[in-house]
């Protein structure tokens, strides 16, 4: 295991963790059983201990292999440049999913114009090619097939969705 | 006999016969992608199947689960990228052979190997999972929770390089499971204050969010660029299916390790290929060929992988348990139409049983056909842009979520899943385990619970079970090996160092 791994089994050991503190602080106030010997408390604690558990494992692995792996060249995908560029980018996609959401709770905008709008951000985030031509095209791509998947599903599904007109 | 001969009428009348061809259509398609993988492909599916006859669901996603594994071969062997995680192994023979103008012939055998593996798996799933069935119903639930334990250890510790981070997973997946109103004593717990959290999270937005959204989420940042190196004819294609007789024992070899791969709980496809993989080079007059363009290891690890698709339906029909990622996704299919899991399935829902063997079986024959017919065009399709197929999942992702319940908070799960999904994938922590502990979760707490009553409230009421008993010290004994095998490892250094 190099470096990097050892660093992401430690994060995820203490997100596992809190993850865990959560569910069994929670599972503290769910009342005691009374028709049955067991009661909602006491499989969320278990499996919150089996989680500290292994958890625990993996922190000692990370301290285990701490200083074993000087000679090892960075990757390059993970340098902290392009990794905080990465995260950002991801970041703003996850803001601008949720301002989609938003809008599309207030039932204002048309559900084919939205995801016209999402398809080109995606496509654009996810690496389609800058060029004039391209965008163009995309976005033309993307508002046809909101009104297609808009068509399809208030139409053959009957889903309620803001629609066009 | 009966419900096999209505499975296969029924699947000759025009709507789920087209659902078997679209099924296997979009896997073939989706598996010859690389990066877009069949589990995607069904979780997509799921929400359009809400509309469907319980049997004409399992027909359209069985059928993708089949087409799926066999399209990542093409990938694999034209430009040396995996449509899917099962045909790894494949570009090491495969991809060699194109390089040396054998692409035609590489494609070929590996159809037809994808065809024998399939077609050997269909037999013993037919011959296996009904009698596994009729020996399950006499479990209780102490047996029930520990086959359940067990299959989570399994899972966990053959997904990924380190176990705790397995279970870790798993046991994570467990937790996500329990919001929501207890169904045994009607307690609500861990609504953390919102009510839409009252009902439980729903399966559908859980999964589609883990596999696709993540997805899509990962590649936020990413260029790929792939350039497609061969064209294959379909007369070349035809022509290259002479001499493969030579290749019988290897085929039923490699089937069969297949089959018996799959059956075991999270044991994917890639694992199968593996050991057959592994097997035929132990076994060749000429190992030194093997990752050169060696025939035998191409024919090995295609036949091996689309075996273990019918080896993991085993105990998913006979017990209700998932033999891999996929299954987990067919099990959601299941309880969204109210189909109860477990070996009263195939008793009191014979026609869905038969419908998915009888599926697999004709899959597997469509997947030959089509592969053939649509090789030629299908090479031209991996051109698509990565970032297009994205945006369109991005897409169905929220409205097949939104569909199933015009519920919004549904697209929020499918979001906070989606980002959960991407933080794990960035980990590099396996989502398999993870998704099956979310399934399994609700299995485990009613069993145990009800075991626990059945014992006056104490656990070790669970030895009077000897089968129960010895599925968890089994479970105890994968658990703790890892830990076994390093104790070994260091007295063996340090008894050299002594030396």
């Amino acid at each position: 295991m190099n470096q990097q791994d050892s660093l992401r089994s430690l994060i995820f050991a203490l997100l596992g963790a809190a993850i865990a503190g959560l569910f069994f602080w929670a599972s503290l106030s769910i009342p005691a059983p009374r028709f049955e010997p067991v009661g909602s408390a006491l499989v969320p604690q278990l499996i919150a201990v089996v989680i500290w558990t292994c958890a625990i494992a993996e922190i000692w692995r990370w301290v285990e292999g701490r200083g074993t792996h000087d000679n090892e060249l960075p990757e390059i995908e993970y340098q902290t440049s392009s990794a905080m560029k990465l995260l950002v980018l991801r970041i703003m996609y996850i803001g601008l999913f949720s301002f989609f959401l938003i809008v599309l709770g207030t039932e204002e905008i048309a559900f084919s114009l939205l995801s016209a709008v999402l398809f080109f951000v995606t496509a654009v985030m996810t690496g389609v090619s800058r060029s004039k031509k391209s965008l163009i095209l995309t976005a033309t791509f993307g508002l046809a097939f909101g009104i297609f998947v808009e068509l399809i599903f208030t139409r053959v599904f009957f889903v309620n969705i803001p629609t066009l007109g | 006999m009966d419900h096999f001969l209505q499975a296969a009428a029924t699947l000759a009348q025009p709507f789920p016969a087209i659902m078997l061809l679209l099924g296997v259509f979009l896997g073939i398609l989706v598996g010859a992608i690389p990066g877009l993988s069949a589990t995607m492909l069904i979780a997509l599916a799921l929400p359009a199947t809400y509309l469907m006859k319980d049997t004409d669901a399992m027909t359209l996603l069985v059928a993708m689960y089949v087409g799926g594994i066999s399209g990542g071969l093409i990938s694999a062997i034209l430009i040396n990228i995996p449509g899917t995680p099962s045909s790894i192994f494949t570009t090491l023979d495969g991809h060699p052979m194109a390089k040396k103008g054998l692409a035609a012939r590489a494609l070929s055998l590996g159809v037809v190997s994808s065809l024998v593996g399939g077609t050997i798996s269909f037999v013993l799933l037919l011959a296996l999972a009904p009698p596994l069935a009729k020996i399950a119903l006499r479990f209780g639930p102490w047996e029930f929770f520990a086959m359940v334990m067990m299959a989570l250890v399994l899972i966990s510790s053959l997904s990924g390089k380190s176990f705790a981070k397995g279970i870790l997973a798993g046991f994570l997946g467990m937790l996500f499971a329990l919001p929501g109103i207890d169904g045994t004593s009607g307690n609500l717990r861990f609504t953390f204050g919102l009510s839409d959290l009252n009902a439980g999270l729903n399966i559908l937005p859980v999964l589609v969010g883990t596999f696709a959204l993540s997805q899509v989420i990962s590649e936020v940042g990413l260029i790929s660029k792939v350039k497609i190196s061969y064209r294959v004819g379909l007369i070349a294609l035809i022509k290259s299916q002479s001499s493969l007789g030579k290749f019988k024992w290897n085929l039923l070899r490699s089937s069969l390790l297949g089959t018996w791969i799959g059956l075991l709980p999270g044991i994917g496809g890639n694992i199968a290929a593996m050991v057959a993989y592994s097997a035929t080079r132990g076994l060749s007059k000429t190992p030194e060929r093997f990752g050169k363009g060696a025939e035998e290891g191409l024919v090995a690890t295609e036949s091996a992988n689309n075996a273990s698709v019918g080896g993991s339906l085993i105990p998913l029909i006979s017990l209700g348990i998932p033999g891999s990622t996929v299954d987990t996704i067919l099990i959601g299919a299941l309880v969204i139409h109210n189909i109860p899991l477990g070996p009263l399935l195939i008793v009191n829902n014979p026609a869905i049983v038969y419908s998915i063997i009888v599926t697999y079986g004709i899959a597997n024959i469509v997947m030959y056909l089509m592969m053939m017919g649509f090789i030629p065009s299908l090479t031209r399709l991996l051109e698509i842009p990565k970032s297009l197929v994205m945006a369109g999942i991005t897409i169905f992702s929220v409205i097949g979520v939104f569909a199933a319940n015009n519920r919004l908070t549904d697209v929020w799960i499918l979001l906070f899943f989606g980002i959960f999904g991407a933080i794990l994938l960035r980990l590099k922590v396996p989502l398999g385990p993870f998704v099956i502990g979310f399934v399994l979760a609700p299995i485990a707490e009613r069993e145990m619970r009800a075991g626990m009553m059945l014992s006056d409230g104490s656990f070790f009421g669970i030895v009077q079970y000897p089968i129960a008993t010895s599925m968890l010290v089994v479970s105890l004994l994968i658990a703790i090996a890892p830990l076994l095998r390093k104790l070994f490892k260091k007295m063996q250094t340090s008894q050299k160092v002594k030396r």
